[in-house]
């Protein structure tokens, strides 16, 4: 991305007290197990690799929400 | 002018330490015995050179024995068709003759042209042949263009290793953890990379995220 990466984002969103709850599916190349944890530390509801398919997509679209349902209700 | 004479004294300065710093990354390079590395990654390249080059004869006299091998072939094989055609008409209308008083000769045609059809079949074989022994050359250039890849590599790893010797030390902790590693090509045998989705969150699962 420009101007910033990923993870400066997530945390960016995350240091907004408008923006902290937005959900947030973190989708990239990246496959360092240490950028992995560091995006779910700083706040990431989900994490994709690529390449991906529409299956794992849709599967972590709905975790997320189901999540959400959950914490809502 | 005390002004004047202050600028003079910083600009002497700047470039004083610009000289200390040319002489530092100099002897720095030296010292590591990079200046060896790059040297020889230099006289690299004129031989990868003469190595495309063979490559590349090597595959245009191949081509041409195929294309030859295959325009004297052809002919061999059109004699045949040909041959072969008026033959069967002509014992077709000699079979279709009542009586027909001249299979003599035919059968005598008939038999030149199974000698000669034998003849073509043997000089095909040889054209064939020679179509297989041309492509000998992939043998060779494999281990060429091998050769090569083995220099491109060497050469960039050398240039990389320079510029991750002399980049400042905070561009050196962002290239080692930076985010910009991209997808994984060959993840086998690393363990600080996952290799699918699957890896991806059996991590998170097992840290309870």
């Amino acid at each position: 991305m420009p101007n910033m990466d990923g993870l400066t984002m997530l945390q960016n969103i995350r240091a907004d007290p408008a923006l902290a709850k937005l959900p947030v599916l973190m989708v990239t190349a990246e496959a360092k197990k240490e950028n992995i944890i560091a995006a779910a530390q700083a706040g990431a509801n989900g994490y994709v690799v690529k390449p991906f398919t529409a299956a794992t997509l849709d599967e972590k679209l709905n975790k997320i929400f189901e999540k959400l349902e959950k914490a809502g209700a | 002018m005390p002004e004047h004479k202050a600028d003079q004294a910083s600009h002497d300065e700047v470039l004083t330490r610009i000289g200390h710093m040319t002489r530092t990354l100099h002897d720095s390079l030296r010292g590591l015995g990079l200046d060896k590395l790059i040297e020889k990654a230099a006289s690299d390249i004129p031989d990868a050179r003469d190595r495309l080059d063979y490559v590349a004869r090597l595959s245009e006299q191949a081509a041409k024995r195929v294309l030859d091998a295959t325009d004297a072939a052809g002919p061999l094989q059109d004699g045949i068709e040909t041959r072969s055609a008026e033959l069967s008409a002509a014992w077709q209308a000699l079979l279709a003759t009542p009586g027909g008083a001249d299979w003599r000769a035919l059968a005598a045609r008939t038999v030149a042209s199974l000698d000669e059809a034998r003849a073509a079949a043997v000089a095909t074989r040889a054209q064939l042949m020679d179509i297989m022994m041309a492509q000998d050359f992939q043998d060779l250039t494999g281990q060429v263009i091998g050769r090569i890849t083995g220099i491109a590599q060497n050469l960039e790893k050398q240039l990389v290793q320079v510029l991750i010797d002399f980049a400042p030390a905070e561009i050196r902790r962002e290239l080692d953890n930076g985010l910009l590693n991209g997808p994984q090509i060959n993840p086998e045998g690393k363990t600080e990379v996952v290799a699918d989705q699957g890896q991806v969150d059996d991590l998170l699962d097992s840290l309870g995220f």
